[in-house]
């Protein structure tokens, strides 16, 4: 991908997650690796966001609560599923209280493994999900234009 | 006096990395009961120990908390060593400590970038993180992890740290000093911080000392309470250590024993990296824990005082670990904190107490 | 200050006695836990003073047991009351702040008491073994005595002791797998003997 459609604005929900890879969601954001200079800017609300960044697996509490955000996104949007606990399940899989990963709860579309997920993984997730992203958005236009 | 309402608060909030939802019975603007709920991060870790070895269960130790997880590794390992009777190397004792130490460092980095975020103070959250890039540089070169270190083995550590590399972590502790000083000397000073943090949130010596209180949450209400002070492994070594307290018991005590404690934790690290021995790493570890074994430690985590428990049933599985994180402990103190402060403020004071959750459920 | 720790034995009966005695004499409450054992459950409280570690065990309680809450001496206790009572099924009397079984809404009710086939396996395999054991230390002795009964002695060395083992634990994995993958793992199996089978004529 040459260029980015749009500045992707991230929403970052903890499932059940150990708080490695939220911290390290956090860090990419930071000074560091600065995830900024590529326009990604950290929201707390739902209806500003263009892509769902979710750490953790899911369990029977939490499902709702992600569910809730992803339905308050407005479409387009994209989920990415940041460290191995989000898309499998990881170390915790076989725990009574776990049900996997965030897949069970709603669609994935970008993986992005590791344990804790690493700054360098998460911003080519991020770029890959805006490609993601683009491809929609040109999706939801086409049907828009065949409606019309 | 106006009639009392509920409000929710997480827990997905703007200032919350992670999931807790509070009942905030609001009178007016004054908070004047508190009910917390968790639940949201519960794995269920410790049934684990019945399908990981003892060896294993390290790695999920670890994974209790990604800030802690260091202090975590360490404290199950310490637990598991006493419990089958095994003496670990001096060398491997002191590297411990130092990542611990550096552990530490990184943790009240983290909490105070998130403290400062939570009034606003948005360029000093990025500061605070951009220093803190430098001390996960050293244990990236260390360990190879950033977060995750899986470092410490049952019976000692993986890999050593060479003395030209002690060296130069110690100088590069240095130069994070002066930078670090900067930092905080405009925190706390400046005005606008003393506003939100002066007298907000306070809880008093008697209360600390009722509620059990552990940690820098406690030492800020002059609680002189650190396991650090017991001398174990390698602190022992240390010429002097005093727990960093303060009287005052508000938000910005608490900022300010924060603010020491990474000072000290530095002076910590710079001490033992100039009189640590040569010699193994690790022993080999033989044998299963005895049935009915029993051991209790306690470790001083970067949010205090954490329990470890573990029992042996002849097998390579043992039969129970359990730990008693700091915030579980600190979590009737901090209903207590609440109560009769501003709705604003609500988020500053959680915030100050560095409460942490995924620890807290495990 | 030195750091030391105790294990004691308690009544249940002394519990609700003891935290107030320990709290008129300057105790800090530390922790409780539970540890499930085959049909009872023990819990263990802990003080600390002066770098002195408590732990009292009170043990076998069984599993619908009533013990008095600490809360009303130490708030602080209402964390681990509550966890235990939600993943123990023990139930804590005049609870301060009683979450009613909701404190974590795990999806399994009292899900730490139920023994995994994996442990039961551990467990078969650990008394099988002690029982070789004691059988191979009882031959030993009637060899040395000059009288060693054949068939006792061909038993030992006869039985491969690996095998039979390793396919226990193998069904205990599978009994507590999805039942597609404990399928696809079974029909995996089947096809790695048939082909072993298929070697060995081969050869």
């Amino acid at each position: 991908m040459a260029y980015a459609g749009k500045s992707p604005w991230v929403i970052h929900y903890d499932g059940s997650s150990c708080n490695g890879c939220d911290i390290e969601v956090l860090a990419t954001l930071c000074p560091g690796f600065d995830g900024e200079r590529f326009g990604v800017i950290n929201t707390g609300n739902p209806k500003h966001a263009d892509i769902f960044l979710v750490t953790g697996s899911v369990n029977e509490q939490n499902i709702d609560v992600v569910r809730q955000i992803y339905d308050q996104m407005i479409e387009p949007k994209v989920v990415v599923a940041c460290g191995i606990c989000a898309c499998s399940g990881g170390i915790f899989h076989d725990c009574y209280n776990v049900i996997g990963g965030v897949d069970q709860a709603i669609p994935v579309d970008v993986y992005a493994p590791g344990c804790a997920v690493r700054p360098e993984t998460l911003i080519d997730a991020i770029v890959a999900g805006v490609a993601v992203l683009d491809e929609k958005a040109e999706k939801l236009k086409a049907e828009k234009k065949g409606r019309a | 006096m106006g009639k009392s309402t509920v409000i929710p608060f997480g827990p997905q909030h703007p200032v919350l990395p992670e999931p807790l939802h509070l009942d905030l019975v609001v009178q007016d603007e004054t908070v004047i009961d508190v009910l917390p709920q968790i639940g949201f991060v519960h794995r269920g870790l410790e049934k684990l120990v019945e399908t990981r070895d003892y060896n294993q269960f390290i790695f999920v130790a670890e994974r209790i908390c990604g800030i802690c997880a260091m202090g975590h590794s360490l404290g199950y390992a310490e637990t598991v060593e006493e419990l089958m009777g095994i003496e670990v190397p001096t060398r491997a004792e002191y590297l411990r400590v130092i990542w611990h130490e550096l552990s530490r460092i990184h943790s009240h980095l983290l909490w105070l970038g998130l403290a400062a975020d939570a009034f606003g103070f948005e360029s000093m959250f990025m500061h605070c993180w951009r220093l803190r890039e430098r001390i996960l540089d050293i244990f990236e070169k260390t360990t190879g992890g950033r977060v995750i270190l899986s470092v410490v083995r049952v019976g000692g550590v993986a890999r050593d740290i060479e003395d030209s590399e002690l060296a130069a972590i110690c100088s590069v502790l240095d130069g994070i000093k002066s930078e670090y000083k900067e930092i905080t000397d405009t925190l706390l000073t400046d005005m606008s911080v003393k506003n939100r943090t002066v007298g907000v949130g306070t809880l008093t010596h008697e209360q600390a000392v009722d509620l059990s209180m552990v940690g820098p949450f406690a030492r800020a209400s002059n609680v002189s309470y650190d396991v650090r002070s017991f001398g174990r492994g390698a602190y022992g070594a240390l010429s002097d250590f005093q727990p960093i307290v303060d009287a005052q018991g508000d938000c910005y005590a608490r900022v300010k024993v924060r603010c020491l404690e990474v000072l000290q934790s530095i002076q910590i690290i710079q001490e033992l990296a100039g009189k640590i021995p040569q010699g193994d790493i690790a022993v080999k570890v033989k044998g299963n824990p005895d049935p009915g074994a029993r051991a209790a430690n306690v470790l001083e985590q970067p949010r205090g005082e954490c329990y470890y428990y573990a029992q042996g049933n002849g097998t390579k599985f043992l039969e129970r670990m359990r730990m008693r994180t700091p915030t579980s402990q600190n979590l009737a103190g901090m209903v207590e904190a609440l109560k009769g402060c501003d709705l604003a403020d609500v988020n500053m004071v959680i915030l100050t107490i560095d409460p942490c959750i995924s620890c807290t459920e495990r | 200050m030195g750091f030391s720790t105790d294990f004691k034995t308690m009544d249940a009966q002394a519990i609700h006695e003891d935290a107030q005695m320990r709290k008129d004499a300057g105790w800090r409450y530390v922790q409780m836990l539970a540890v499930n054992n085959d049909d009872s459950a023990d819990v263990i409280y802990s003080y600390m003073r002066d770098g002195l570690l408590e732990n009292l065990v009170v043990e076998a309680l069984p599993r619908d047991a009533h013990l008095p809450s600490i809360t009303d001496v130490y708030l602080e206790a209402f964390v681990c009351e509550n966890e235990i009572h939600d993943l123990f099924g023990i139930t804590f009397d005049g609870l301060a702040i009683d979450f009613l079984g909701n404190f974590y809404r795990v999806s399994t009710e009292v899900p730490m008491t139920i023994i995994s086939p994996e442990k039961l396996a551990e467990r078969e395999k650990q008394r099988k073994l002690e029982e070789k054991k004691a059988q191979a230390a009882a031959a030993k002795a009637a060899k040395e005595a000059g009288e060693a009964p054949a068939e006792a002695a061909s038993d030992i060395s006869g039985a491969k002791p690996g095998e039979p083992l390793i396919d226990e634990e193998m069904e205990a994995k599978l009994a507590s797998m999805p039942p597609e993958k404990a399928a696809k793992v079974r029909a995996a199996m089947e096809a790695k003997a048939k082909k072993q089978a298929q070697d060995g004529e081969d050869a």
